[in-house]
């Protein structure tokens, strides 16, 4: 009896098309670049959440510090504000996809505070005092050109961090409810069980 | 189908959650224990449904169950949606426990409608067994929606306006769902026609 009905659950499996790390809920994840906070949300199935409702909000004040709507590509970006990063402020990114679905990601200070520094006065390490003898501190523009440049190549893998923290479903976890499921009922049973027993 | 959390009132959650309760503990006084290892396999269905995703045009659409789990538990698919549910939330992150008890309610209550509704007529064959079978997955996705769009309103905008939207966004969940318990119900009809007319309610 149970064979059977184990067979149609690996019926259930092998319709399963998508691996399971995508599921329906909206995931929200952001990180920053050059100054500008990127937001990507995304449904379960990957569909990327277009013209939803975003809101960036104070965790601990609870206020809205700026509103707006993610594009085609689900995607939303904002000049970090001066006074939240003098404040050094995390903050709660909130996206609101329609019909029920909310997603939320809380971008914390240290991860936005990895922009440039606001002026080369960190001490050079000895070996380059003769050098600093030479020539100047690097010009502005050459400053302003490694800093793009960077941006530019750790755009990508700060994007690819930020979405890997955002939780996605796997494997153990769809393993880990089914077990705890049984296990329920074989508590159930168990302790039906012996109350069985003992009015005996 | 989950609503997440943060989205509703509190009126809504605490009377949702309620309900629940209510729902769950008679729920638990029908569970049948001698068939306990079906509610639970069962339950472990519903569970990974939510994960299966059937591309349907630009988006996908993802399976709930929730009619097939009402003709086959009756008032145990009250606990058994709950603790789907509940797992879910804690391993998948759809919907959330704040918002548990009212997710549960609006699952579990067409759920039960389409078993006493549409149960009956699982005992005929063929054509009539098939339809009633469609019929079930059918309607309970459509008066999830319904009771979705009650609650999303009452905590937001405009009923008739959320309820077109959620309604038309789900009608091809409901004919999938359809279709999906329609071949359930057939195949166990051929494999195990006894869960079909059993008739706990």
């Amino acid at each position: 009896m149970i064979g059977k009905k184990l067979l149609f659950i690996l019926m259930v499996f092998l319709l399963h098309p998508t691996p399971p790390s995508e599921a329906h809920r909206l995931r929200v994840f952001a990180f920053e670049n050059g100054g500008v906070i990127e937001t990507e949300a995304v449904f379960s199935g990957g569909r990327p959440a277009q013209n939803a409702a975003i809101s960036i909000e104070d965790p601990e004040r609870k206020t809205v510090i700026l509103t707006g709507r993610t594009d085609t590509h689900g995607k939303f970006s904002f000049p970090l504000p001066n006074s939240v990063k003098e404040n050094e402020k995390d903050l709660n990114i909130v996206v609101n996809g329609g019909n029920g679905h909310r997603g939320q990601w809380l971008l914390q200070a240290e991860d936005y505070l990895t922009g440039p520094p606001p002026s080369l006065d960190t001490s050079p390490p000895p070996r380059t005092v003769i050098s600093n003898k030479e020539s100047p501190k690097p010009s502005p523009d050459l400053k302003k050109i490694i800093d793009n440049a960077l941006d530019e190549k750790l755009a990508p893998i700060k994007r690819m961090l930020s979405e890997s923290r955002s939780h996605k479903t796997t494997l153990q976890d769809v393993l880990g409810g089914i077990g705890y499921i049984i296990g329920l009922a074989g508590l159930a049973a168990y302790f039906r069980a012996k109350g069985v027993g003992k009015k005996d | 189908m989950h609503i997440s959390e943060g989205v509703l009132s509190t009126p809504i959650l605490l009377g949702g959650a309620i309900l629940t309760g209510l729902g769950t503990a008679i729920g638990l006084k029908h569970l049948d224990y001698d068939k306990i290892m079906n509610v639970s396999i069962l339950t472990a269905t519903f569970f990974v449904a939510s994960l299966i995703h059937i591309p349907i045009g630009p988006g996908s659409v993802h399976l709930v169950l929730s009619g097939m789990m009402g003709i086959l538990l009756g008032w145990a698919c009250f606990p058994a949606i709950l603790v789907a549910l509940f797992l879910q939330s804690i391993f998948f992150q759809y919907g959330g426990l704040v918002v548990l008890g009212t997710n549960t309610f609006i699952m579990a209550v067409p759920a039960i409608c389409c078993f006493y509704l549409f149960k009956p007529w699982l005992q005929n064959q063929g054509k009539k067994r098939n339809f009633a079978a469609f019929l079930s997955g059918f309607t309970a996705v459509f008066l999830s929606s319904i009771l979705m769009a009650i609650a999303l309103a009452a905590s937001d905008q405009g009923f008739i306006k959320t309820a077109q939207i959620v309604i038309g966004a789900h009608i091809p969940m409901m004919i999938i769902e359809g279709l999906v318990t329609m071949f359930t119900i057939s195949f166990l009809a051929k494999v195990q026609p006894e869960t079909l007319t059993s008739t706990t309610p």
